[in-house]
């Protein structure tokens, strides 16, 4: 999964025609419920969100399960420092341990308590990262700036996410181009050369991305730069009844199993 | 005299940092309602006199007039002359910058502060014109380099200009997509719009334009039509831009077809084809 195919699918998606103040309202919703509820609630969310993602909008499943795994790994990668405990082993605590191991005089273990908050903060990870996914998936960039922009976000804010937007995929295709330059000229050949080709492409990009912005400034004030870039788009969206139902009736049912699990 | 739409008035231009001066000198009027082609090779000073022509680089001598009235380089009378020049880059990249096509569209539009329906209108059926309505919600790096010409000149377009500065629009571009834009530029002058379009390409140049303009080395070295320029062999060959290949087969023609033919030089293969017809049926 990478970058551009991302883009696409929040393009191409099934749920694209629904108003994207709708969509962002729903996930926001519901990140709300995850934030403030229980692990009953988020399973539910994840679940409900898999359907939404790829039941409705029709993400192929690998790349929803490829976006929560490659997420999660940072999950994983923090995973150490809240789980082990060490302490030198005669003035260990009186806690129950999960697991201990003596290292020498030390006594590195995991505290039960610390299992618990962990599965506590998976499950509330998992369901954030369900409904940011639904966001990324099914509302493509342009419409998130435009209900930033009808949200009063101070233009300058918008004005440079676009730019952003548009110069992340200028400067991928610029260093797509250089890779495939320096492959097709014999580069890249073992580990050193591997890391002076990357170094000088990362020495082309900085120059071609100081040329480029030069060209679009020009290009700008040749198409009468103003003061903020302003745009409007075509695209009008229709609302779904069926939608609208399904995600109202979800979210008061969602509070109904918060509120009777003792929330 | 023909009335100048834009005119330069030796204008000298060196880059800041630049190895020595780009337009050195350089006086050129574009004749109002005239398909015009400005020839020269690369690094000649086109893209740079371009630049001049609607205010975004301001001459460091010599004066550039719109009709007659020399530019002003406040920042009002500049946000006007991008209007009434529409200028297309080359490289399309450089001048598309919201994130879909229709979007894109709007941005000339939302400078010149119009009601947002107003606008909506003008998108739409300037995207119709450039048969791009399936386009409209595509983001902009999905399109293929063709597309994204398109594009360019569909958002210059929607302003509605007076004169239009296309830089090597048929740079890279195949065949098909060639006689398109061709087509597209006949239409857009057909609508009153001067158009002024930079190329090396003699074949398309020739076929097209109604006024040639040669440049070299920072100068103007001939403007006239087409006729006249083709009766300059030898400059256009001392500045390695050769002849269009239609003047070349017309040479190689025997001299009494030629004759029969009429003597005025053939600008595209229609028009050869067309002649080599009538002269046949005159040696019958």
């Amino acid at each position: 999964m990478n970058w551009q195919q991302l883009d696409s699918l929040s393009y191409q998606n099934r749920l694209r025609f629904l108003p994207p103040e709708h969509k962002l309202l729903f996930a926001s919703a519901l990140i709300l419920l995850v934030l403030t509820g229980h692990e009953w609630l988020q399973m539910a969310i994840c679940i409900w969100m898999g359907v939404w993602v790829i039941g409705y909008a029709r993400i192929p499943v690998r790349f929803y399960f490829g976006f929560l795994l490659l997420s999660l790994s940072f999950f994983v990668l923090g995973l150490p420092a809240l789980l082990l405990e060490a302490t030198r082993a005669e003035t260990a605590p009186v806690t129950q341990m999960a697991v201990a191991w003596h290292v020498g005089p030390y006594l590195i273990y995991v505290p039960a308590s610390a299992i618990s908050k962990v599965w506590v903060l998976f499950w509330r990870t998992m369901a954030s990262l369900a409904c940011f996914s639904f966001i990324l998936f099914t509302v493509p960039f342009a419409e998130i700036l435009q209900v930033l922009r009808k949200l009063r976000l101070p233009v300058i804010v918008t004005d440079l996410l676009m730019i952003m937007y548009r110069f992340i995929f200028v400067l991928l295709g610029v260093s797509h181009q250089l890779w495939i330059a320096q492959r097709s000229r014999g580069g890249h050949r073992g580990f050193r050369a591997t890391m002076r080709d990357i170094g000088g492409l990362a020495a082309q990009l900085f120059v071609r991305a100081m040329r480029k912005y030069d060209a679009l400034y020009k290009g700008m004030a040749a198409r009468g730069f103003g003061e903020s870039l302003q745009v409007l788009s075509l695209h009008s969206h229709s609302r779904s009844r069926r939608y609208e139902w399904e995600s109202i009736a979800g979210c008061v049912l969602l509070i109904l199993l918060e509120w009777w699990t003792g929330g | 005299m023909t009335s100048w739409l834009l005119e330069f008035a030796d204008v000298h231009y060196a880059y800041p940092g630049g190895r020595g001066p780009v337009l050195r000198g350089l006086s050129l009027g574009i004749p109002e309602g005239k398909k015009c082609a400005l020839l020269g090779r690369n690094g000649c000073g086109k893209s740079t006199l371009f630049l001049h022509g609607n205010g975004i680089i301001q001459p460091q001598q010599g004066q550039v007039s719109w009709k007659g009235t020399p530019l002003s380089y406040k920042r009002a009378a500049l946000q006007e002359m991008t209007q009434k020049v529409g200028l297309v880059f080359q490289d399309p990249e450089h001048q598309l910058i919201a994130s879909t096509v229709a979007e894109d569209v709007s941005y000339g539009l939302c400078n010149r502060n119009l009601p947002a329906d107003v606008i909506r209108q003008k998108v739409q059926a300037i995207l119709q014109a450039f048969g791009m309505t399936e386009l409209a919600d595509v983001p902009i790096h999905h399109l293929s380099l063709g597309q994204k010409r398109r594009l360019a000149l569909a958002g210059v377009m929607v302003l509605e200009p007076e004169l239009l500065l296309l830089d090597e629009p048929t740079a890279y571009l195949d065949r098909y997509q060639t006689r398109n834009l061709l087509r597209e530029l006949d239409a857009i002058h057909q609508n009153g719009t001067t158009v002024l379009m930079a190329t090396h390409d003699m074949d398309i140049a020739f076929e097209w334009a109604e006024w040639i303009c040669v440049m070299d080395a920072g100068k103007l070295v001939f403007a006239g039509e087409p006729q006249e320029a083709l009766a300059q062999r030898e400059l256009l060959e001392s500045l390695h831009l050769g002849m269009p290949l239609i003047a070349d087969v017309w040479e190689a023609l025997p001299q009494e077809w030629r004759q029969e033919a009429g003597e005025r030089v053939p600008c595209s293969l229609e028009e050869l084809k067309k002649r080599l017809l009538t002269g046949q049926v005159a040696v019958r």
